[in-house]
């Protein structure tokens, strides 16, 4: 009995002395398993010097070395698959090419295909394709390959491409010689050759002819054949995935003699190993976890806007979202710098619109802008109508309190900013509901069946200022136009930036939709997230101005310093 | 006739040393002193939490002005956590939420457990084969796995975090007023209900399961502690009672991302935690001691030595008699 007694005191004795020896030997090991961590207090102390010497031992890439990339989960070698994510697609466009790349200062950039021309009238594209490709399993790339995986795959209706919601208005793809191909399109898309840069890869006709596309399981799941600098050497599912040297690639072979990726769920295994020098590269969502790679001498931070930004959506269905005056007014109600700084450690910026900073050429910085007012907030809501009659704290009007419920995504941050969000609604008297939701349960309810108030969410689109999809009336109900926003003169100036191809015409056709939806606010604008890549300081030839996933289009230039 | 007087004289040198019927349950808890320190403790555990937020009234929702992370001072006593809410209240927040999921999750296993281990104790044949079979079946499923499934499934409002960690906890329950009725069951008084003609049901409620109350009592408390744990867990891992609604569990998981920057957002909930689940573990087996008839406290331990040295020494002379 009196060793029972005792039991859960001892218990708990042996946990804490569980947690010390975990935690002193996670010491070691970093200590002892990775020589790396263990020079670098020596290259911090003078990192001046260390970096002079770097620059006198090599003055340019050199070849060899591997590195590794963490991935969340296993992924799919076919980039038009339904459930092809970002695991797959980090992969995809490393094995794989499209007919362009983004490009270092993020407009479309050739890859497959070298040029490209329009029409007068803007509905065929002309692509001029290399003639020096190779498919890894040594055959030619042609014109077939393309009109293939555009007619056969992304095209067909039934099959439910990824992404093809891009390629509405292409009527179809026409291979007129070995290295041309034409798209002919229902109405002119400006944005074309930046979509094609979006996990949009080419698929070889000579192993899909005659397959079905998603489940050819050799291919998708085992032995993919891409056009990439990189090829499939072993896949272990749930393990990792390692890319060897394609030494035939177009652009010359690359640098890394292999890459792997490693299946590795947990975001805190990826800043632990980071940490240890295991893992060499990736993008941190949790920027709680920066801090602690701040502190270290073996990594880099780059921080980089991408085409994002993060909204809230109020439904207009609802009538209590439909005046003006009251968006404005929770949108000045929302201290979205406070958010910023605190729980995105300052990587950000307030949006006031949809086009973010990334796409320097198309972005307006002169736009109307909200500051952060409870109190005009207040009024504007008084203005509105709604003021706190019966003293309860909440507003109302005609006798019903402003009510309703927030529902956020349980998904990174979203949570935690939606906390913030709801109590700042309430500093302004909303009676605001907040409900958390598994994520494919949101998107059932409130992105397919449009049955919510108010959500949180945010965009990332391909690099071009089309904003289209999320904003046009077309698309409000079933499309991405979540809020469900109708306006003509919105439409107008969507339609005219999506069909202008002349450049300059277009940036000023965006300058103008951009003041015109911050003043109008179809969705609240709260900020444009800067993607924060994690590298370990020996990797170089990254390109400065690219977040980590269009960086992987260039992963034949990086190299690691010997 | 000797034989009876020895033997009853025995009795009486027993029930001496060990703690009589005739005390109450609070003077019988006293003579196990690990056992009294932590009822004392939850007691005064509970009063705080359930009664603090009346004299500390932070909104422990509410942003504060101290931003994110703030130190401890007198404003917010414990500092303000990662979104800059006061951490005080929602420790004492957190704490009644968590101690009411452990409570009313064991008050549900306790229902389910006792209908079915009664039921299956006292009708016998089919009834009994089908429900201890099911209890079994139950039991060979890993608790923590069903909890997570059952979540999935149901969703994770209060209430279903209850309902599931309660249907992962009734076995243990079932499997002692199973045997405690089986026991009972035979007994004379139960038989003479019967006589009297009582209805079953009222034999069961009246006269049988009454008997298994104190057993019941620690089964009870160990499932208290089970149950705060596994909220935790399962809010730990984002699975259980969601935010803003602030639970011990929930507000670990929140603060795993800054436990190299504000560790204290971890530690204090984490030990809260850890008191409350020893406490609880200590009262049940506590309490398990207290029933066991065999058991003598520490400090009556010589007198026991010294009344079996006589007992044995009674036992060679019924013997010698015989």
């Amino acid at each position: 009995m009196g060793t029972k007694r005792k039991l859960p005191a001892m218990l708990g004795v042996l946990v804490l002395l569980l947690t010390i020896a975990l935690v002193s030997c996670g010491g070691n090991s970093t200590k002892t398993e990775t020589p790396t961590t263990s020079e670098a207090p020596s290259a911090s102390q003078a990192p001046s010097a260390s970096a002079a010497v770097a620059t006198t031992k090599s003055d340019g890439p050199v070849k060899g070395g591997e590195i590794a990339i963490p991935i969340v989960a296993d992924p799919i070698f076919n980039p038009w698959h339904p459930n092809a994510f970002a695991e797959s697609n980090v992969i995809n466009r490393v094995l794989f090419s499209g007919l362009t790349k983004p490009g270092k200062d993020l407009a479309p950039a050739p890859d497959l295909a070298a040029s490209w021309e329009t029409s007068e009238d803007g509905l065929d594209w002309t692509f001029h394709l290399r003639d020096d490709v190779k498919w890894h399993d040594g055959e030619a790339f042609t014109s077939a390959d393309v009109a293939y995986t555009f007619n056969e795959i992304a095209l067909n209706r039934e099959l439910g491409a990824n992404n093809v919601s891009y390629f509405k208005n292409v009527k179809s793809v026409e291979a007129t010689d070995d290295y041309t191909v034409v798209f002919h399109l229902t109405s002119p898309v400006a944005a074309l050759p930046a979509y094609l840069s979006f996990n949009t890869e080419i698929l070889p006709e000579h192993i899909f002819k005659g397959q079905d596309p998603w489940n050819l399981v050799s291919f998708n799941k085992e032995m993919p054949i891409g056009t990439g600098a990189y090829k499939m050497e072993k896949y272990i599912s749930g393990q990792s995935v390692r890319l060897v040297a394609n030494p035939d690639y177009y652009d010359g072979a690359p640098n890394l003699d292999a890459v792997e990726y490693r299946v590795l769920p947990d975001v805190n295994t990826h800043v632990a190993q980071a940490l240890s020098g295991e893992l060499s590269v990736f993008t941190l969502d949790d920027q709680a976890a920066l801090a602690r790679l701040e502190k270290s001498d073996e990594i880099k931070i780059i921080p980089q806007y991408t085409p994002r930004f993060f909204w809230v959506a109020l439904n207009q269905e609802n009538p209590l979202f439909t005046d003006l005056r009251v968006r404005q007014a929770m949108l000045m109600a929302i201290n979205r710098q406070y958010i910023i700084d605190t729980v995105l450690n300052g990587y950000g910026e307030v949006a006031d619109a949809g086009i973010s900073p990334a796409l320097a050429y198309y972005f307006n910085p002169n736009v109307k802008h909200y500051d952060y007012d409870v109190e005009g907030a207040k009024a504007l809501l008084a203005e509105a109508g709604w003021t706190d009659t019966d003293k309860d704290g909440i507003v109302d009007k005609d006798g019903k309190p402003f009510s309703f419920l927030f529902e956020v995504g349980i998904q990174g941050n979203l949570v935690r900013i939606g906390q913030i969000i709801q109590q700042e609604l309430r500093q302004i008297g909303l009676d605001v509901k907040f409900e958390t939701l598994e994520w494919n349960a949101m998107i059932q309810k409130d992105v397919i069946r449009r049955d919510y108030d108010m959500m949180l969410n945010w965009w990332r689109y391909p690099a071009d200022p089309d904003l289209k999809p999320y904003l046009h009336s077309s698309t409000a109900g079933t499309g991405y136009n979540i809020p469900g926003y109708k306006d003509p003169e919105l439409d107008a100036l969507l339609d005219a930036g999506s069909t202008t191809a002349d450049p300059a015409k277009r940036q000023a056709v965006y300058y103008k939709l951009q003041e015109y939806m911050a003043e109008n606010l179809p969705y609240l604008f709260l900020w444009y997230p800067m993607e924060t890549e994690v590298a370990n300081v020996h990797l170089k030839g990254l390109p400065e101005h690219l977040g980590f996933g269009d960086s992987l289009h260039y992963i034949d230039e990086w190299w690691l310093e010997q | 006739m000797k034989d009876s007087q020895n033997a009853k004289k025995l009795d009486t040198q027993n029930t001496m040393d060990i703690p009589t019927r005739k005390e109450g349950w609070l003077q019988r808890l006293k003579h196990h002193r690990p056992a009294y320190v932590s009822f004392i403790l939850l007691i005064v555990i509970h009063a705080v939490v359930f009664l603090g937020p009346l004299v500390w009234r932070a909104d422990p929702e509410a942003l504060t002005m101290e931003g994110p992370q703030a130190a401890w001072s007198a404003m917010h006593p414990f500092g303000t956590d990662d979104i800059g809410r006061d951490v005080l209240s929602r420790l004492l927040k957190g704490g009644q939420v968590t101690l009411t999921v452990g409570l009313a999750a064991m008050l549900f296993s306790l229902t389910v457990g006792t209908i079915i281990g009664s039921a299956a104790g006292f009708f016998r044949g089919a009834v009994d084969a089908v429900l201890m079979r099911l209890t079994e079946a139950m039991m060979s499923i890993p608790n923590f796995f069903f909890v997570l499934v059952g979540l999935t499934v149901l969703g994770n409002t209060p209430f279903m975090v209850v309902l599931v960690i309660a249907l992962s906890s009734w076995m243990e329950i079932a499997r002692v007023i199973y045997g405690e009725t089986l026991k009972w069951k035979e007994h004379e008084f139960v038989e003479a209900a019967h006589a009297a003609g009582a209805s079953n049901l009222r034999v069961l409620a009246r006269h049988i399961l009454p008997q298994a109350i104190p057993s019941v009592v620690v089964v009870g408390t160990l499932t208290i502690a089970w149950s705060i744990l596994t909220e935790s867990a399962i809010s730990y891992l984002g699975m259980g009672i969601q935010p803003p609604m602030p639970t011990w569990g929930n507000m670990l998981q929140d603060a795993q991302q800054y436990i190299w920057t504000s560790p204290m957002l971890g530690i204090l909930p984490g030990i809260a935690i850890m008191i409350v689940v020893l406490l609880y573990n200590l009262l049940g087996d506590g309490l398990r001691d207290l029933l066991d008839p065999r058991y003598v406290p520490r400090r009556r331990r010589n007198a026991k030595r010294i009344t079996n040295f006589f007992k044995k020494k009674a036992q060679g002379v019924i013997n010698n008699v015989h």
